[in-house]
Formats: C-alpha cells, sequence, structure tokens
C-alpha cells in the first residue's frame, strides 16, 4: 500500500508530546518508494507521448504524483515537528547540554542543529545581556527558601557563593542561583 | 489547511469508497489482495481523502460520503450529539468541513456547527469542573478539536487554583528536563556547568584551595614535630 511508512512517521509523532526516537528505516522507506514511485512516472510519460492524457494513463500518472507528494509532506512535517520539540526542549531546559538519554533519540543532524541553535541562542542572550530562557514572568522576590530533595554536597553558585547542599536541608538562596537546580529537580521551592 | 499540521495530514486520511469510472493502467496494488497489475472500470476500491480528491476533480473516479457522515450516523448525531462516542472519528470536524465543500454538501457543515455547539457547552464545564477524577475515559471520546479545547480549559483552571491559593510564585520542577544523575559528582558538575560559565572558574579556583588545604595542614604537623624536636 502507498505512503504506508510514511504515515506511521506521522502518526508515531502524534502519539507522544516528547521526542521519540528517530525513524530512520521509515524515513527511507518513504525516500525509496518517492524515488521508485519517480522512475515509473517518467517511464509512463515517456513512453506514451499522445496517449498520456488519457483516462487509462492518466488515473496512474495522477496517483503516482500524488503519493511522491504525499510522501514528501508526511516526512517534512515529521521533520518540522521535531525540530520544534527539540527548540522547545533548549527553552525549557534553559540550558545548551544534551543528555544522553535524549541524546540517542536524535540523528546526527539534529545533534548539529541543537548545538547550532544554542549557539544562537547564547550568542544573542550575551549580546542583549539577559538570560531570556530565565524568569518568563517577573519574579516577586529575589529570594527564595528552597529544600534539598536530592544530595549534592558542596556547589558553587552563579554568583560565586559556595553552598553546601545537604539532603533535607532548607536554605535561604538568590532566586536567579537556584532557579536551575530546582527546575532539575534537586531542589524543592518551599512557599 | 497547513502544510505541515500533523493533524491536517491525519485527518486527510479518511477513507472515501471510490467507484474508478475507467479502467486505470498499473493501479492494482491500491486493491487489496488483488493480483491484476491493471484496475478495471468499475471497480471499487477505498481510497484515502488527499488521493480521491484528486482523482474525482479530474472525474477519473467517482467518491461517496463516507459512513460517519451517512443518514444513519447523523441521525443519531442529532437525536444526542452529547453521547456519541468520537474514538473512533479523531478528526470528525475537520473532515467534514473539509467532505462538505467537496461534496458541496451545505447542510453538512450546518450540522457539524450544530453538534459541536452543543457538545462544546458540556466539554467546557466540564473542562473547569473536573478536577480529581479521571479523566482519560472522557477525554478519550472527544474529537482533537474538543480535546484541545478541553486541555486548555483543564490547564486554566489549575492555573486560576494556584493564583488563587497563591502558588503561582512557587518555581516546579520541570518535567521536561531529563536529567543524568548516573553518580553524584557528574551530577554536581553538570548543574554548575548548566548554570553558567563564570561559576566554572571559581569552581576551579575553589577546587585548588581545597587541594592545597590538605598539604598545607602537613607542612603544619612537620614544623610542629620539627619545634617539638628542638624543645
Amino acid at each position: 500500500m502507498f505512503t504506508k511508512s510514511a504515515i506511521e512517521l506521522v502518526k508515531e509523532i502524534r502519539q507522544t508530546d516528547s521526542i521519540p526516537h528517530y525513524n530512520d528505516t521509515n524515513i527511507k522507506l518513504a525516500i525509496n518508494e518517492i524515488n521508485v514511485l519517480y522512475e515509473e512516472l517518467l517511464q509512463v510519460l515517456m513512453a506514451n507521448g499522445n496517449e498520456k492524457s488519457q483516462p487509462y494513463y492518466l488515473s496512474n500518472s495522477m496517483t503516482y504524483f500524488s503519493v511522491i507528494y504525499r510522501d514528501k509532506r508526511c516526512v517534512l512535517a515529521y521533520l518540522n515537528e521535531r525540530l520544534k520539540r527539540i527548540k522547545e526542549y533548549r527553552w525549557s531546559s534553559g540550558n545548551g547540554l544534551l543528555p544522553d538519554q535524549l541524546k540517542e533519540k536524535l540523528s546526527q543532524d539534529e545533534i548539529q542543529f541543537f548545538s547550532d541553535y544554542d549557539k544562537n541562542l547564547t550568542d544573542y542572550n550575551i549580546k542583549v545581556g539577559l538570560d531570556l530562557t530565565v524568569d518568563p514572568q517577573p519574579p516577586k522576590d529575589l529570594y527564595v527558601e528552597v529544600r534539598v530533595i536530592k544530595e549534592l554536597g558542596q556547589v558553587v553558585l552563579n554568583s560565586g557563593a559556595t553552598v553546601t547542599l545537604n539532603l533535607n536541608t532548607t536554605h535561604f538562596l538568590k532566586r536567579s542561583d537556584v532557579s536551575n537546580l530546582i527546575s532539575q529537580g534537586s531542589l524543592e521551592h518551599i512557599v | 489547511m497547513s502544510y505541515l499540521n500533523i493533524d491536517d495530514i491525519l485527518a486527510e486520511e479518511q477513507k472515501l469508497s471510490c467507484k474508478f469510472l475507467y479502467n486505470a493502467y498499473n493501479l492494482g496494488q491500491l486493491e487489496e489482495g488483488s493480483a491484476d497489475t491493471d484496475i478495471e472500470k468499475g471497480t471499487k476500491i477505498d481510497l484515502p481523502y488527499w488521493l480521491a480528491y484528486v482523482l474525482a476533480k479530474k472525474g477519473l473516479v467517482s467518491a461517496e460520503m463516507p459512513t460517519p457522515y451517512q443518514q444513519d450516523f447523523k441521525d443519531k448525531l442529532i437525536a444526542d450529539p452529547n453521547v456519541i462516542s468520537m474514538r473512533s472519528h479523531q478528526y470528525y470536524d475537520k473532515i467534514g468541513t473539509m467532505l462538505s465543500s467537496f461534496f458541496s454538501d451545505r447542510s453538512l457543515n450546518l450540522l457539524l456547527f450544530r453538534v459541536f455547539r452543543d457538545r462544546f457547552l458540556k466539554i467546557y464545564n466540564q473542562s473547569l469542573n473536573l478536577r480529581e477524577t479521571d479523566i482519560t475515559k472522557i477525554v478519550g471520546n472527544m474529537t482533537r478539536l474538543e480535546r484541545n479545547i478541553f486541555e486548555n480549559g483543564y490547564r486554566s483552571s489549575i492555573d486560576y487554583d494556584k493564583w488563587r491559593n497563591r502558588k503561582g510564585e512557587k518555581i516546579e520542577r520541570n518535567p521536561n528536563i531529563i536529567f543524568p544523575v548516573a553518580s553524584r559528582s557528574s551530577s554536581v558538575n553538570n548543574s554548575i556547568n548548566s548554570n553558567n560559565i563564570n561559576s566554572s572558574s571559581t569552581q576551579s579556583s575553589s577546587s585548588s584551595t581545597q587541594s592545597s588545604q590538605p598539604k598545607k595542614d602537613t607542612v603544619l604537623k612537620k614544623r610542629k614535630r620539627i619545634f617539638d624536636d628542638e624543645s
């Protein structure tokens, strides 16, 4: 059946909100189908010069053309949606690090894209003089109280201060210093 | 309609029963379980909307309304829109509007509008009031469009509650971040790297002072011993 592998890609990415494994096999199958159909389409059009607009051949070439177009659309939509999610990850994680669990799900080009995107964003942030990924809403207080929920030991913070973050201790620290650690799940914000 | 929209692509997968009006060259693989290479005139095959659309525009096939848009299902919908499960018709409204312009059937458009209006009220209410209940079953019976509306309402009602309880300020753990916690030391290092570049320089200086600390101690001890010996 036509476009089977291509539509599987789209279904796969619809099923989850995170980034699924890069489906190399299905993309190759879809591209292969495009190439095979293109050759056949070309042959039909070349061989039947005068009769190609007859319904007998027209339905064939129309179908092949639509299938090629459809395959292309599915693969592009799949790749585009993945890039969108990779960008979202960069913004929500607030750093340019790719954890191994995520890295193995991306293709080589996507890893390259992530590091280039990260570089652009970091450059921009440095030029503007503000990290745009931090504090999308204005904070009420500069200091927050936090509880340590993952043993970290001695940690040097952004502002240069050194604190010992032992399990289950609470600290009163600068918001900008600890917001990253909270979103990573090492600390808990006490309100 | 957007070229790269996932939902648009999936909506167009809706199958339409099509009758071929002419013999067709080398399309046998469209017909499941047939060994012929050609399709004969008059063969009925289920084609997806995107293909049926192209072929029908050229007058090569004649398409029929799919079953969920025929009178039987419509009657059920009119009787009570709220009880119909859309589990197997995830894109009922989206593909429905496409079909209504494809078949130039204005009544279908009106029906879709009425059904959506009636269902919307219930979904809107549920999204704002169904807290701490299992919503998977309710959400499963909605179309994609309705589910988006429900999820938006659901989230905003949670945000509203947070704001009322003065929890809006709280910095939450971000579930998107998969954080490597292989060993203690590596996790500390990573968190420091992720903070920024400044800290790494201060860290290296602090670690150098740390490493020099025990050396100093031993030197002091040695001196002490020498003093002791002299005395």
